[in-house]
């Protein structure tokens, strides 16, 4: 397998630095990656079961077409359900 | 360095795991020298065999946009990291089939299914799965119907979108008896799957009425109510007043099935199909997750012998020699020719890079083959005697234990009439034989490993989990797979007349939902009500289509590779697709003409006759079995021919390519440059 991304890796704390600000700091980037990570995962189980992802369609919108309007959260589910089972075999033997 | 040495110790590893496969013929062999064999070999053909696919006759290239990156929609088009869309690739192609397919098998002992599982996902299957992919992949995410429309020609086109719908219905009848023999006379099953209808409902109008798109928190609540359901039908099965409403017969579950799957396609999908898509998506991923934590952890002896006596086509599961049989019998998990719709359907159209292509198409169907091997050891680790009680047809069998435990020792496997009585009250049932179509005997083999690894005591809960875990996505298929048959046979009646074209058109999915269900749904009768069971019939018969898409899959694959300027690597794919019509038309041409009427049609039609004139059977069921057997055969017949000719008419291309009458050049999608970094 090819390692041609980059990991994230654990940033080791610097020995010298007792500060208690800079802990509470830290404390709250760990908490936020904590909360992106936990967000990925998410997304990730969505796209595994073939969930509609609504973030992921806003930013899409947003990004490529930014005169639409954007659709409401049932608006883009309803989009979705339309798409999803009309046309080819979704599920295998 | 070190890389080499690793490599070298897997491979080592491997050789000995088949070392001890090939050399052990003691009392019994731990699953653990089968699992090692199996993930060696893996790992050596996904780093070695792969990556020549990749680099030398694909030429996948990074820089090239794939369409997830060019046509992104935020919806279907959408570019996806690759293990998650390995995630999602892998729980589209994983179904019943890899379940169900090597515990009907092993019938044959352990060690063939096992050589075919392995040897056959590595050198046939997994490059199918890979070549579709790429090929759809370099074709904007185009179908296989549209990409066997474009290489070789619109008639084969035809015959591809035929030979897809005609394995659709024999696949759906099949699985839906597997479901049949699982659930009869079982009301702590019956129980269970029935409330998986109103649970859907309820995360069906949570997702789309109360909170909008929630569908997670839906599926969260569905999976815990679920559980509740499961735990809630032993309560049922114990009551001496609910118990009789939920003891179903075999044919009253089938026209139960055969209702359900004509309201799930004409409801709207929100209300019952797409919740319970997830709903069995999740409780897929993780069964079999856990599935294979426990066969880790608890490395289970394999009891069956290696080879059995039934190799020589006597086996009481369904006839036929281990040559072509075991081939057939096990399709999904070594090469299935259903694969390549998924290949070429979402899949291609979320890739990021090509080269992802590989994880996905070749590592995918590797995490399915592995799935077969683990549903192999879960039906060898039963002894002998218990799996032919579950597996043989009744009639064979005889009512009784007693009955059972004596035809089986006449087989010359031992068990005794107690062994037999005591596992039933273990899992909580009331009679295990005779239940045909390998859900039941996989359950009893589940729950022996769940139950070994969780702590004892539990197995009637570990059976039943593993019977809601596989009636759910077996449904779930059946549900789907009605729908998509309505939207084909739509377009099919588009052409005859515009309206009935009109998805969105009610009267026209009334008729199409009800002609798609009608045809399944009579296989599925005719097996309910067959003497000896209907698996026996109905498993080979959807194996032979399964593999002739295969060659249909295949057939296409060779044509792109040829009119790309790769025919000097053409034999990645013709090597599989001789081995495949070798097998599946040796085995539809015996299942026609063999003179055996427990094998071929057309000599059980005439055997029937004869007992219809010796008075032995009555004439109106003797008159309706003779025109199964013929009908069975005219399908086999059908199939055979489809592929011949999808088969002719790619050689045909080949020959006018190779002699350059024809250019060389495929349809691929124009290369842009990829706009990503790196």
């Amino acid at each position: 397998m090819s390692a041609d991304r980059p990991r994230a890796r654990l940033v080791a704390e610097h020995p010298s630095d007792p500060d208690r600000t800079s802990g509470r700091r830290r404390e709250r980037e760990r908490l936020a990656t904590l909360g992106a990570a936990l967000a990925r995962a998410i997304a990730a189980l969505r796209r595994i079961a073939g969930m509609p992802d609504y973030a992921a369609h806003l930013e899409h919108l947003r990004r490529c077409h930014p005169e639409r309007p954007l659709p409401t959260r049932r608006q883009h589910f309803e989009e979705y359900l339309r798409t999803r089972y009309e046309g080819g075999p979704t599920r295998c033997c | 360095m070190l890389r080499t040495l690793a490599w070298v110790v897997v491979a080592l590893a491997g050789a000995a795991g088949w070392a001890a496969l090939a050399l052990h013929r003691g009392e019994t062999i731990s699953a653990a020298w089968l699992v090692l064999a199996a993930v060696a070999t893996y790992l050596i053909a996904y780093r070695f065999y792969s990556r020549f696919l990749a680099d030398t006759v694909f030429g996948l290239n990074d820089r090239r946009a794939t369409p997830a990156e060019r046509l992104a929609n935020g919806r279907d088009y959408v570019p996806t990291s690759r293990w998650v869309l390995f995630g999602h690739h892998f729980a589209a192609i994983a179904g019943a089939g890899p379940l169900v397919g090597p515990v009907l098998a092993a019938q044959f002992g352990y060690l063939p299914g096992t050589i075919w599982i392995v040897v056959g996902v590595v050198l046939a299957g997994a490059v199918q799965d890979f070549t579709i992919l790429f090929g759809s992949m370099r074709r904007d995410g185009k179908s296989l119907g549209q990409m066997a429309k474009e290489e070789t020609g619109p008639v084969t086109g035809v015959l591809a979108m035929v030979a897809v719908m005609a394995i659709m219905v024999i696949l759906l009848a099949v699985l839906a008896l597997v479901v049949v023999n699982a659930l009869k006379d079982s009301p702590w099953g019956v129980f269970t799957i029935c409330c998986t209808i109103p649970i859907a409902v309820l995360m069906g109008f949570w997702m789309k009425v109360w909170r909008p798109g929630r569908t997670l928190e839906a599926s969260a609540g569905g999976v815990v109510l679920l559980m509740v359901a499961l735990v809630g039908g032993r309560y049922v099965a114990e009551s001496p007043a609910l118990a009789p409403l939920f003891t179903w017969s075999a044919p009253t579950i089938a026209y139960a099935v055969i209702g359900y799957g004509f309201v799930a396609s004409v409801l709207p999908v929100w209300m019952l199909l797409c919740p319970r898509d997830y709903l069995s998506t999740f409780v897929k991923i993780g069964t079999i997750l856990l599935l294979a934590f426990g066969i880790l952890l608890v490395l289970p002896p394999l009891k069956m012998p290696a080879v059995t006596p039934f190799i020589d086509g006597s086996g009481p599961l369904f006839a036929g020699k281990l040559f072509p049989f075991a081939f057939v019998t096990i399709a999904c998990g070594a090469i299935s020719g259903f694969h390549a719709l998924v290949a070429s359907g979402t899949t291609p159209k979320m890739l990021v890079r090509e080269s992802d292509a590989r994880l996905i198409g070749y590592g995918g169907m590797l995490m399915e083959s592995f799935v077969a091997v683990m549903a192999l050891c879960a039906a060898t680790l039963l002894d002998p005697g218990v799996y032919f009680a579950i597996n043989a047809p009744l009639a064979t069998l005889g009512g009784t234990p007693e009955s059972a435990a004596a035809v089986i020792r006449g087989w010359g496997f031992v068990v005794t009439p107690e062994q037999i009585t005591t596992l039933t009250r273990q899992v909580g049932e009331q009679t295990l034989l005779g239940r045909a179509g390998g859900a039941p005997s996989l359950a009893v083999g589940m729950a022996h490993i769940l139950s070994g690894a969780f702590g004892q005591g539990l197995m009637a809960l570990w059976y039943h989990f593993a019977i809601m875990f596989e009636a759910l996505f077996i449904l779930t298929t059946l549900d789907t797979g009605t729908r998509v048959g309505r939207f084909m046979l739509q377009e099919l009646a588009g052409h005859l007349w515009e309206p009935l074209g009109r998805t969105s058109w009610y009267p026209s999915a009334v008729f199409a939902s009800a002609l798609t269900v009608a045809a399944w749904g009579y296989f599925l009768v005719q097996g309910v009500l067959d003497p000896l069971g209907g698996i026996n019939v109905l498993w080979p018969l959807f194996g032979i289509s399964n593999q002739l898409l295969a060659a249909v899959a295949l057939c296409v694959a060779t044509t792109i590779l040829v009119k790309s300027g790769k025919a000097r690597y053409a034999w990645v794919t013709l090597a599989p697709l001789a081995w495949v019509l070798a097998v599946t038309l040796t085995a539809g041409w015996q299942m026609v003409f063999s003179d055996d009427p427990r094998l071929g049609f057309l000599a059980h039609a005439l055997k029937t006759a004869d007992q219809v004139a010796a008075g032995t059977m009555a004439a109106s069921r003797g008159a309706r079995l003779i025109f199964n057997y013929r009908l069975d055969a005219a399908l086999g017949l059908a199939f055979m021919t489809v592929t011949v000719l999808v088969v002719a008419a790619s050689a045909r291309e080949w020959v006018l390519v190779l002699t350059r009458r024809r250019p060389a050049v495929a349809k691929e999608s124009p290369f842009v440059e990829t706009a990503y970094v790196g």
